[in-house]
């Protein structure tokens, strides 16, 4: 599936308006296959609404969104997750109550099929299934580095293993492109280079990134490519050197005169 | 032995099964996270089938009985679709419209009795009575070929009861249990799961109006008669109130639920306040303890304990 031409995202002239209120402003962007692509841009620049733009959360008011070649603009969410896009959420969204392991199995939900009668009857095929399901989950886990809390309580975990473990159940659904919205939000430095050494390894598998991201050594470490949002308008794109070096950006960051020294890796 | 299985206690406890399975009808829907008060419609529509095929076409239970649950299902498949966009008090009212029209419908409708409803339905006692002096079987010593009937009866609807159970149980331990249960706790995550929560929302009330209306047409066949009154919004209420009281997070805590409240409306009827029976004052009572419950122990009385997949690592 390495077909450098072909993008897994395409998004052309996204639009979203809230009242009289334009929240996202005809944004292009195109994310090739196998690559992490960031997403910045100040606080209430319409990043995550973007996000739930893409991901069918919210109807766009305007626009198209392709995703690996076939249109999605409009579906329902489940049907892009089925489809082969996963998503994290900004304020983490797990299952409290269950554990990590059986959220992480909620999230092979998609890539199982059996219905009340496997359930209830436990039939070969829906045990076979519910195993792989289970094995599948533990491994994500494990990929994640939670491999030793697979029975604590979701609710209970700390933030960056929050964080970590709604990461771990999007791989559960199998997808093609992963969008993490802030994965890096509360983490200390040391948990932030995990993440990013977990981001490689993600990419390794052959999963594309979305991803929105405040810290910027993340940002600037892991993209291949960035879009910088502001207002709800698109206002560069490029790699890490060039958003560094992008006037418009610095402005739109920190204002007309402070220094952007600290930015950066 | 015998004098701890006459008549008045075996129909109490059948009177608490079939209750406990009313209660297992709302705990499934709520099982999603969704509040309804049609159950009480479905339990009409099932009373009805089963009563109307029985004395109109004279059909069999084992014919009666998958009808009163069939029928209420099959109903429950466009109001689901329709209602299930509302959540939360929204839908408790529009389903609650729904038990009312029933009510309504029920009462007018001359074929069925109108408010006088159906009577002379066929009773599962005088069935296994029947049945039993036909193959000539005498009961134990002590006991009445009545006290035999009711008893048979009892474990029928024990048997159906435990297999309600066993359902929910399995059910909930897989994928469709999963679904239910992520759905409940965070619908935004369990759609971003790839789960189709319309279809799963639904599921559970079609589900849940099958046992109603199954528990609807087990109440036509012990109590010879239904009428409309009896799916009132009382009915919707008393319910609830089971689940509530029992508690809402395990299949257990209905059944627990039905036996307090029936019992203690059965246990009620022999003391009497301002001059009537204080089991008249049963709904001031469940709103009293429904109350209560909510003030001290919302999760109701029993509640989950925690029974998962160990991780064999």
């Amino acid at each position: 599936m390495t077909q450098e031409a072909s993008p897994i995202l395409e998004v052309r002239g996204l639009t979203r308006t809230f009242g009289g209120l334009v929240a996202v402003s005809e944004v292009d962007l195109t994310v090739p296959e196998g690559a992490i692509f960031g997403l910045i841009g100040p606080n209430g620049a319409g990043k995550t609404t973007l996000f739930n733009l893409i991901t069918g959360l919210l109807p766009p008011s305007g626009g198209s969104v392709n995703f690996a070649g076939r249109p999605i603009t409009g579906r329902k969410p489940h049907v892009i997750t089925q489809m082969g896009m996963a998503r994290t959420f900004q304020n983490i969204r797990l299952f409290g109550a269950l554990s990590a392991l059986e959220n992480v199995v909620v999230g092979t939900h998609c890539r199982t099929s059996s219905g009340v009668w496997g359930s209830v009857f436990r039939t070969r095929r829906a045990r076979a299934e519910e195993d792989e399901a289970w094995a599948r989950a533990r491994a994500e886990l494990e990929f994640v580095g939670l491999g030793d809390l697979m029975d604590a309580p979701a609710g209970g975990l700390a933030y960056g293993q929050q964080r970590r473990l709604e990461i771990a159940r999007a791989l559960a659904t199998g997808p093609r492109l992963l969008c993490l919205d802030e994965p890096a939000a509360g983490m200390n430095e040391t948990e932030s280079q995990e993440l990013i050494d977990l981001v490689r390894r993600i990419q390794a598998r052959g999963i594309s990134v979305l991803i929105i991201e405040h810290d910027m050594h993340v940002v600037m470490n892991l993209c291949d490519r960035i879009a910088v949002l502001n207002f709800g308008r698109k206002l560069a794109e490029g790699t890490p050197a060039e958003i560094r070096a992008n006037p418009d950006v610095i402005e739109a960051y920190l204002g007309r005169d402070d220094d952007a020294a600290d930015q950066g890796a | 032995m015998a004098v701890l299985l006459n008549n008045y206690y075996l129909q109490v406890a059948t009177f608490v099964s079939v209750n406990a399975l009313l209660g297992l009808s709302v705990y499934l829907v709520l099982s999603t996270g969704q509040l309804t008060l049609g159950n009480a419609g479905f339990m009409a529509l099932g009373a009805y089938t089963a009563a109307l095929l029985a004395t109109k076409a004279g059909a069999p239970v084992w014919l009666t009985l998958p009808a009163a649950a069939l029928v209420p299902a099959i109903v429950a498949i466009p109001l689901g679709y329709a209602s299930l966009r509302l959540r939360g008090v929204y839908l408790a009212i529009a389903t609650l419209g729904f038990t009312e029209s029933v009510r309504v419908l029920l009462q007018n409708w001359e074929f069925a009795g109108g408010a006088l409803g159906i009577k002379n339905i066929p009773s599962l006692g005088r069935m296994v009575q029947n049945g039993l002096k036909a193959a000539q079987i005498a009961p134990p010593a002590g006991l009445t070929h009545a006290q035999l009937a009711n008893l048979v009866v009892l474990l029928f609807v024990l048997l159906v009861l435990g297999l309600a159970l066993a359902f929910i149980y399995r059910q909930a331990g897989g994928r469709v249990g999963r679904a239910y249960a992520a759905i409940r706790i965070d619908e935004i995550a369990a759609e971003a799961m790839g789960i189709n929560i319309t279809y799963y929302k639904v599921l559970a009330f079609v589900q849940g109006a099958m046992l109603a209306g199954l528990a609807g047409g087990l109440v036509a066949h012990i109590n010879f008669s239904v009428s409309p009154s009896e799916f009132a919004f009382g009915r919707a209420v008393e319910m609830l109130t089971l689940v509530v009281v029992g508690g809402s997070t395990t299949p257990l805590g209905p059944v627990l639920g039905a036996v307090l409240l029936i019992g203690l409306s059965e246990g009620l009827r022999d003391f009497s306040l301002f001059g009537a029976r204080l089991s008249d004052y049963r709904l001031i009572l469940y709103g009293l303890l429904l109350m209560l419950v909510v003030a001290l122990r919302p999760q109701g009385l029993l509640t989950f304990a925690p029974r998962r997949k160990g991780a064999r690592a």
